[in-house]
């Protein structure tokens, strides 16, 4: 310590009477770095745990046989995949799962979209239309299924009763295979309707009136507002909402699980379902970790390929 | 200047260690097994008992509490009988793991493969336990390799309910107990009244306990009981039960519910006459339904003889690698809960039966069955079951999925499915599992 | 035919309280029309009226002869220039310019006729590819103008469209305006605060405040004979020199505070009454000098050179009065001076309502005032230099 303090005061020195002409030093880098590290450590550690280790064991695992404890026993590579793909059922989730994603999300952003622009207009009373659309944002998934359970009760719904008193035969719509899916595409679409509203009623508003002024003195009528004034100006929310709507309906689960459990006849077992059920009623682990990875592959790939097809057309003011 | 440096160096090193250890402290694992209370040893007990059922079971670890002075048991709901298991698992032994876990009948073999369970016939030895008392059958069902590995507990069967005003109205006089008279009374239903004669929902369960009931292995090397079992062998059964279902819809005379509380809910509103579910419900549905209930054994082919039915419901595991103090404590709770009296105002406030022979006997028992004789049927159809490894039920790791494929198939049928598909289906998909989990065993 | 009639216009919001409160005026053909006034007054609420962005709550609003109240801006044939360019991010500045044409159903190849003229004449053809966010404001400003030029609409309304604009791109803009109609032969209705671009641009100016006009005029006529106090002040800057004004017997007293002296003459020719207020344009305080009837005296405040002219502030009573002397002065703060302050220059309105009751003495062909001589070194320098127009 002695040694250095008297080499650092004749550097000191040294250093001093060059001080005129030279300019003084920064930190050197290597401490300064040290210093960002410390403080990012708490981050990149929780961060390491909670995400980056689950994710590469589970990675693993789907390369393995499992104990139905979860416990490695033999590795056996792709074959967990193999059966996978080889199994009708598996191949059966994926095209629901596809159906359900091309049901929910187009419909999800329609819908709100025009509901967002009927009642962006500050007409008296529309304070009451825009709590009662963005209210499906506070209901939770099971307090949904159960009203919607008896709604589309096959016997004594209320929904068949209409359509019976119209005259119409009645809908299984949560017994009957071919129904099943749009059923639940239904009540995921109401579900997801408030967020979306609300975004897109929020970036409505905030659309300078000029913008609409300028088509009323060419003569623009309501679908011409829409497309080139409204879509475009809020092209960055219609952006987030996709991609959050899109991944979203990969990870739906609760509706089913509470609604359907899978059926009648798998009708309804999306990827993800599925996953949840090797996992947890059949405890296989080896397979529920590869359906895991595979879901993740998909979702990736699909927002991947999301993005780059609608990127282009978003304009940030 | 360096050496200020320095420190201050080292002092963001040490500082930054000392904060991710304090992020990662929560990750700690392991802990001790026991905690003690006022001088009682805790022994915790996680069920899976909901709703009124919940009631009756803290009955009855009240009930032991009261009359232990070294011993406490605590009670958690821990959801149904699949999520339990699953969490058991996640807790591998940790603290808070419980001491007793209660499994329905279809974790069994899971909970053998983990590893984590104790044997319960080692334990029995151990602490000098009377079994003397325990069902046979019951018995029977957690038996494997000679050695129990869970106490029996809460024990049910399905059976077949009927609403009796429709059935004297139709001039139906006996309950049938084929599936010929099945159909027969259906047919004096149809034409006797406006109800849709048979409601069925996909119940796994009932299924596999129909497929026993008939005289078959649900799976084979004798119910995988003589080895472990590698593929379904009900195919056989399940035909004859999928056309009899085929037909009755065929006929205009099934109506199929979505689920359990659909089927409840559809029978106590007279959508059916006749339908299929759990003893388990029966308390609760002869207690809300405006009309007389009657409860019969499932049907069988005509010409045979049923063959009974296995055990199922939900029995207790225990967990390996107790102390001897706990341990003697839980099988002390074990002793308590299977004991006749206990047993008999159990199955009283619920609808399970009596797994102890004692309670069979009592007078508490008596006097239920008098006032409610439809619950001494599924006694009964239990109690008259044959014991060999037919009616011991399958033990298969897979047996949710097992179920869950049958389900699928039968709701295929409901639909207007072809029967021989829903089943090769189902059959394909169950063994295809098996193998995989087997493969995680190996 | 007029293009433009209002008759007793009204608008209120609220029923309660009146935006517009009884607006009558005209509008001709080819016409570079100014709305001006301070923030509030309603000229933009009158413009929108014009438009057809606002309904009319009383009175008449007639087009081309016919009544317009009811019409859909469409109808009306006009285009709009906005105080924000409403120039769309996502379009390309072609789109932007031949936005609405579509809409008109005009045919593509007349479109790009029409294009090519437009961009020609702002000098945009070398952007037309570039978005709005890659053109600087001026730039911008000329895509909005360009729209308008495509959309060939006789009228064309803008609402502050310079408002955005720095000063010299302001200045540079207004020519260019200015030009654009002539030549287009467009008539315009043209909202502005600032008195300047009123002043330089229109044929003629509507002074509005409170949802009143207070004066309808050409600049001129709004400069040397303004209605009342406030057009007094608003146009002209510097600002009008106002005072209260007392007849005594040692002269007119301003302000409790300068007394300038009074001739019989001068007496004589007084408005009617005791009391009034004067205003005195800065460059009607002139340097007194040896025969100054009117003169003062007075202390000064401050002094701003501003190349060409003086600006020299004085107190009287409490008021800054400011004095616009041509040339280069050199006065000291606090120096005493001279200024001469002749009531025939002066505008007299009455004392409680503002309105106007003498405006001040026309000038002569020269430009000069006769009455006052001035100082010797300042007659030689305004001998020598050309004769500015005093507006």
């Amino acid at each position: 310590m002695a040694l250095r303090s008297k080499r650092s005061l004749a550097g000191a020195e040294a250093a001093g009477a060059a001080a005129v002409a030279v300019p003084p030093k920064e930190a050197p880098g290597g401490k300064r770095s040290l210093a960002g590290w410390v403080y990012l450590l708490p981050s990149i550690a929780i961060f390491a745990i909670f995400v980056i280790y689950p994710f590469a064991r589970t990675i693993i695992t789907s390369f393995f046989a499992t104990t139905p404890a979860g416990g490695l026993t033999q590795f056996i590579g792709l074959s967990n995949f193999i059966t996978l793909f080889t199994d009708p059922l598996y191949t059966q989730a994926i095209a629901n799962t596809l159906i359900y994603v091309v049901l929910t999300v187009p419909l999800t952003i329609v819908i709100a979209l025009l509901l967002a622009v009927l009642t962006a207009q500050d007409l008296p009373g529309m304070g009451i239309f825009r709590t009662i659309f963005s209210a499906t944002m506070g209901i939770s998934v099971a307090a949904a299924a159960v009203f919607w359970n008896l709604l589309f009760n096959a016997n004594s719904g209320v929904l068949n009763r209409i359509i019976e008193f119209f005259g119409g035969e009645g809908v299984g719509w949560l017994i009957d295979q071919n129904f099943a899916l749009v059923s639940v595409s239904i009540i995921s679409i109401w579900m997801n309707l408030g967020m979306a509203y609300l975004i897109l009623l929020g970036a409505i508003k905030s659309i300078d009136d000029s913008y609409y002024e300028s088509v009323d003195i060419v003569g623009g009528g309501f679908w011409y507002r829409l497309r080139r004034v409204t879509v475009p100006l809020i092209s960055p929310s219609l952006f987030f909402v996709l991609t959050v709507t899109l991944i979203s309906a990969f990870q739906s689960f609760g509706l089913i699980d509470m609604l359907t459990q899978g059926g009648p006849n798998n009708a309804t077992v999306l990827l993800i379902y599925r996953l949840y059920r090797d996992a947890f009623v059949n405890f296989r682990i080896g397979s529920a970790s590869a359906q895991g990875v595979i879901l993740f592959i998909v979702i990736f790939a699909i927002s991947y390929i999301q993005n780059k097809l609608t990127e282009s057309k978003v304009t940030y003011q | 200047m360096k050496a200020t440096n320095l420190s201050r160096r080292s002092f963001l090193s040490l500082a930054g260690l000392g904060l991710a250890a304090t992020a990662l402290a929560g990750c700690s694992g392991g802990g001790d097994t026991t905690t003690t209370e006022n001088g009682k040893t805790v022994i915790l007990l996680w069920n899976s008992m909901d709703g009124s059922r919940g009631d009756a079971l803290q009955k009855i670890v009240d009930g032991f509490n009261e009359q232990s002075d070294e011993f406490e048991v605590q009670s958690e709901y821990q959801g149904s009988y699949d999520e339990s298991t699953g969490s058991f698992f996640n807790m591998a032994g940790g603290s808070g793991a419980p001491a007793i876990v209660q499994i329905g009948e279809q974790n069994l073999q899971s909970m053998i493969d983990s590893g984590l369970v104790a044997n319960v016939s080692d334990l029995i030895e151990q602490t000098d336990f009377d079994d003397s008392d325990l069902l046979e059958q019951a018995v029977n069902f957690y038996t494997y390799d000679s050695s129990m590995y869970a106490m029996p507990f809460n024990s049910s069967c399905p059976v077949v309910y009927y609403n009796q005003d429709v059935l004297t109205e139709a001039g139906v006089t006996e309950l049938p107990t084929t599936f010929e008279g099945l159909t027969a009374a259906a047919e004096q239903i149809a034409a006797a009244s406006d109800v849709t004669p048979v409601g069925l929902f996909a119940y796994g369960y009932a299924m596999d306990q129909m497929v026993t009931n008939m005289g078959g292995y649900v799976v084979n090397n004798e119910n995988g009981r003589k080895e472990r079992c590698t593929e379904v062998a009900y195919q056989d059964q399940i035909k004859v039960l999928f056309d009899w279902v085929k037909s009755l819809n065929d006929a205009g005379q099934l109506t199929p519910f979505s689920s359990e509380d659909d089927a409840i809910s559809g029978f106590s509103q007279r959508q059916c006459a006749i339908y299929i579910d759990t003893s388990a419900t029966a308390r609760q549905i002869i207690d809300a339904a405006d009309f007389e209930v009657s409860i019969g054994f499932l049907p069988v082919s005509e010409g045979t003889e049923a063959e009974g039915i296995y055990a199922g419901g939900g029995a207790l595991c225990i967990s390996a690698g107790l102390s001897d103090d706990v341990a003697r404590g839980v099988m002390e709770f074990c002793a308590y809960a299977t004991s006749a009296d206990v047993q008999a105002t159990w199955a009283g406030d619920t609808g399970y039966f009596p797994i102890s022979t004692g309670a069979y006997e009592t007078d508490t028992l008596s006097k239920i069955y008098t006032e409610y004789p439809q619950l001494e049927v599924s006694a009964n159809q239990l109690r008259n079951s044959k014991v060999n490894n037919i009616t011991a039920g399958p033990l298969c790791s897979q047996l949710p999925q097992l179920r869950t494929d049958l389900e699928t198939a039968l709701e295929s049928v409901f639909n207007g499915g072809d029967v021989d598909a829903a089943i090769e289906t189902a059959v394909n998909s169950t063994n295809s599992a098996i193998e995989s989990a087997n493969a995680g065993v190996a | 035919m007029a293009k433009i009639v209002c008759k007793d216009l009204k608008k209120s919001y609220d029923g309660k309280t009146e935006v517009l409160a009884g607006i009558n005026l005209e509008i001709q053909e080819g016409e570079f029309f100014i709305l001006v006034g301070p923030s509030g007054c309603g000229k933009s609420t009158l413009l929108r009226i014009i438009a057809g962005l606002e309904g009319v709550s009383a009175g008449e609003l007639i087009m081309d002869g016919k009544l317009a109240n009811e019409m859909l801006p469409k109808d009306r044939n006009l285009t709009m220039v906005f105080q924000s360019y409403a120039l769309y991010p996502h379009l390309s500045v072609r789109d932007n310019i031949l936005f609405g044409l579509d809409v008109k159903k005009v045919a593509k190849d007349e479109q790009e006729r029409r294009l090519a003229e437009a961009a020609e004449l702002l000098g945009l053809t070398d952007y037309l590819d570039r978005k709005p966010r890659a053109l600087s404001g001026g730039q911008r400003q000329r895509v909005a103008l360009a729209r308008s030029v495509c959309s060939q609409a006789p009228l064309c309304l803008m609402d502050e469209p310079l408002s955005n604009l720095d000063a010299k791109l302001r200045a540079s803009m207004r020519v260019e305006i200015r030009r654009l109609q002539q030549r287009l032969g467009l008539t315009v209705v043209y909202v502005t605060h600032d008195q300047v671009e009123a002043m330089t641009m229109g044929d003629r100016i509507a002074v509005l405040s409170n949802g009143r006009i207070q004066q309808l005029g050409t600049p001129l006529e709004l400069y040397n004979h303004p209605a009342n106090e406030f057009v007094a002040t608003f146009i002209g800057t510097p600002q009008m020199n106002m005072a209260i004004a007392e007849v005594q017997p040692e002269g007119l007293v301003l302000n409790d505070d300068v007394v300038v002296p009074l001739s019989a003459e001068d007496r004589a020719k007084l408005p009617a009454g005791t009391r009034w207020k004067v205003g005195f344009r800065p460059e009607q305080v002139y340097p007194a000098t040896a025969t100054s009837v009117h003169q003062v005296d007075v202390s000064v405040v401050s002094s701003e050179m501003m190349g060409n002219e003086t600006l020299i502030f004085f107190n009287v009573g409490s008021e800054l009065f400011t004095a616009r002397w041509q040339g280069q002065h050199r006065v000291e703060t606090g120096a005493a001076l001279r200024v001469s302050l002749d009531p025939r220059y002066a505008h007299f309105f009455d004392v409680n309502t503002g309105a106007l009751v003498r405006a001040a003495e026309d000038l002569d062909e020269q430009g000069a005032r006769s009455t006052s001589v001035v100082d010797e070194s300042l007659a030689a320098r305004m001998e020598a230099a050309p004769a500015a127009p005093m507006a």
